[in-house]
C-alpha cells in the first residue's frame, strides 16, 4: 500500500512547505499554516498508534474502575472489552465509554479519605497515559508578535 | 475578494461617519497573525477634521466565528475606558460595536499604540542585569493594576465583586467553560476540579485583576541600545479576560512553571523574587499556598482554553487545530501532589 499513509501525510507537508508556503505574504495565512504543516507531521508520526493506545487506555483505566468498584465507588456500565482491536469505531466508543465511567467514579476516589492507594493509582494512570498519548504537538503559549 | 479588502469597506465607512468626513480614506487593511482569541486587522486611516489632514495608525478587533475564549466585549470596552483615567498605559478606545452592526460581529476600533512587543524578552539576548531591570518595570505594572481603585473608576457597575470567594467563583466559571466545550470525557480534570475544591483560598482584598498578564501582552518603547537602560511600557494590552477577584489569580498565572521562559530569569528572577517585590510593591501578602492555588487555577484554565480550540475547530470556526492538553494535565498532577 504505497503511498502509504504516513508516507501521504508527509509528502502533504512538504507541497504545503514547499509550494504553498513562499507564496504567502500576510502574517496570518502564514502562520495558520505553519500549524497545519505542525499537525500534519504530527499525524504522520502518531496515526499508527492510535487502536494500541485506545486499547491500552481502555485496559488501564478498568483496571482502575475495577478497583473502585471493591472500594464501593462501582459503575454500572462497564463490562469486559472483547471486541477486535482494529474495529476503530467499536474502539472509540468503547473507549468514550471507559472514560466516561471513569470520569463520573474520580470524584468519589478524590474525596474518600481511605483511598490513598486507588488515588496513587489513577494518578499513575493519567501520568502513564500523557505520556503514552499518540497525537502531540507541542502545544505553543501565544507569543507576543502582536502589535496589540 | 480578501476577507481584508471585504472589511475595508466597511471599516472606511464606520471611520468616515465617526470622524464626520464622507471623505476619509484607509490603507491596506492586515490581520496580525497574534491573537489566538479576537481577529486583529491593522489599518491607517487618513481625514480631514478643522482643515487639517489625520493620519492614524488603528486595529480593529473583532469577535472570531469560534474563539479560544468566550468574552464579553462590552466588559473589554468598560475596562478600556475606565483605564484611559489611570496611569496604566493601555491603547485608547476609539468606538466599540457591541451589537456587531459594522463589520458582521461585535468590534472596536483601537488606536494602534507604539511601541514593540517581545513576549519572550526576559531570556532574550540581554545582559542578566538588563534583563533583570526588565522584570521590574513589567511586573512592577502588574502590581500597579492590583492597586488600581477599581470602585473609584465605575468599575464595580460593569464587573462581578466576588468578594472574599473569588477562587469559588473562578472554579465555577471555569468549569462552566469546560462543560461548554469539552468533546468527551476528561477525568484528569475531574481530579483537579475535585482538588481546586477542596483547597480553594479565600481572599483578603478585591482588586483588577488582568488574567492574562505577560511580556507578550505588553507593548515596549524602543531600547536604546545601550546595555544599562530599561525600556519603558507604552501599553499593556489584551483586556478582554480582566474582571474583579484576587490579585494572587495574576500572581499564579506569572509563576505557572508552563510559562517560565516567558515570566523567569533562572537564578535572578524567579517566583520567590516576584512575590518578595509585588508585596513589597502593593502592600498585599503574597501567601505562597495560594499563589500555587491559582497556578493550578492558570493550568486548568488553560486546558479548558485548549479544549476550546479543538471544540471550535471541529466545528469549523477555528483555523488552529488543538490536541487534547496532556502536558497541562501531567504538570497539573505535579502541582496537587498526586
Amino acid at each position: 500500500m504505497r503511498p502509504s499513509v504516513t508516507e501521504q501525510l508527509q509528502g502533504l507537508r512538504r507541497i504545503l512547505d514547499d509550494v504553498i508556503a513562499p507564496e504567502l505574504t500576510d502574517s496570518y495565512p502564514r502562520d495558520i499554516l505553519s500549524g497545519v504543516c505542525a499537525t500534519l507531521e504530527s499525524i504522520a508520526e502518531g496515526w499508527q498508534h492510535v487502536p494500541a493506545f485506545l486499547d491500552w487506555d481502555i485496559r488501564a483505566s478498568s483496571a482502575v474502575l475495577a478497583h473502585a468498584a471493591k472500594a464501593g465507588h462501582g459503575v454500572d456500565d462497564v463490562k469486559a472489552f472483547d471486541a477486535d482491536p482494529y474495529d476503530l469505531a467499536a474502539l472509540e466508543n468503547r473507549h468514550r465509554e471507559t472514560r466516561a465511567a471513569l470520569e463520573r467514579v474520580v470524584p468519589a476516589i478524590a474525596a474518600d479519605e481511605e483511598l490513598g492507594a486507588l488515588r496513587t493509582q489513577l494518578a499513575e494512570l493519567f501520568r502513564e497515559r500523557a505520556q503514552r498519548y499518540p497525537l502531540k504537538v507541542a502545544w505553543r503559549p501565544p507569543v507576543g508578535q502582536s502589535p496589540q | 475578494m480578501s476577507t481584508g479588502t471585504v472589511l475595508a469597506s466597511e471599516l472606511r465607512a464606520w471611520v468616515a461617519e465617526e470622524v464626520g468626513d464622507p471623505a476619509a480614506s484607509i490603507g491596506e487593511v492586515r490581520r496580525t497573525s497574534a491573537g489566538f482569541s479576537r481577529e486583529n486587522w491593522v489599518f491607517d486611516a487618513t481625514w480631514t477634521a478643522g482643515g487639517q489632514a489625520v493620519h492614524q495608525a488603528l486595529i480593529a478587533r473583532r469577535d472570531p466565528p469560534g474563539s479560544v475564549l468566550n468574552t464579553d466585549r462590552g466588559v473589554e470596552t468598560a475596562v478600556l475606558r475606565a483605564l484611559e483615567k489611570t496611569s496604566v498605559p493601555s491603547p485608547r478606545l476609539l468606538w466599540a460595536d457591541l451589537e456587531g452592526t459594522r463589520l458582521g460581529r461585535p468590534a472596536i476600533v483601537m488606536e494602534l499604540a507604539p511601541g514593540y512587543c517581545d513576549g519572550f524578552i526576559l531570556c532574550g539576548s540581554w545582559s542578566l542585569e538588563r534583563r533583570v531591570q526588565m522584570a521590574h518595570v513589567l511586573y512592577d505594572e502588574m502590581a500597579a493594576i492590583h492597586l488600581l481603585d477599581w470602585q473609584a473608576l465605575g468599575l464595580g457597575a460593569v464587573l462581578d465583586d466576588p468578594g472574599p470567594k473569588a477562587a469559588e467563583v473562578a472554579i465555577e466559571h471555569w468549569e462552566g467553560e469546560l462543560r461548554r466545550v469539552q468533546l468527551e470525557p476528561e477525568p484528569e480534570l475531574e481530579l483537579i476540579l475535585s482538588w481546586l475544591r477542596a483547597h480553594a483560598p479565600l481572599n483578603d482584598v478585591t482588586v483588577l485583576v488582568h488574567g492574562d498578564f505577560k511580556a507578550g501582552n505588553v507593548l515596549l518603547s524602543r531600547d536604546t541600545g545601550t546595555d544599562t537602560e530599561t525600556d519603558a511600557v507604552t501599553a499593556v494590552l489584551d483586556w478582554e479576560t480582566a474582571h474583579l477577584g484576587d490579585p494572587r489569580e495574576d500572581l499564579g498565572w506569572v509563576t505557572n512553571p508552563l510559562r517560565a521562559r516567558e515570566h523567569q530569569i533562572p537564578g535572578a528572577w524567579e517566583p520567590a523574587e516576584l512575590l518578595e517585590r509585588w508585596s513589597a510593591h502593593t502592600g498585599f501578602e503574597a501567601d505562597p499556598v495560594a499563589v500555587r492555588w491559582w497556578s493550578v487555577l492558570a493550568n486548568f484554565k488553560l486546558s479548558v482554553i485548549v479544549l476550546s480550540g479543538g471544540f471550535a475547530f471541529v466545528e469549523g470556526r477555528l483555523d488552529r487545530v488543538h490536541q487534547s492538553p496532556v502536558g497541562i494535565f501531567r504538570l497539573m498532577l505535579d502541582q496537587i501532589g498526586a
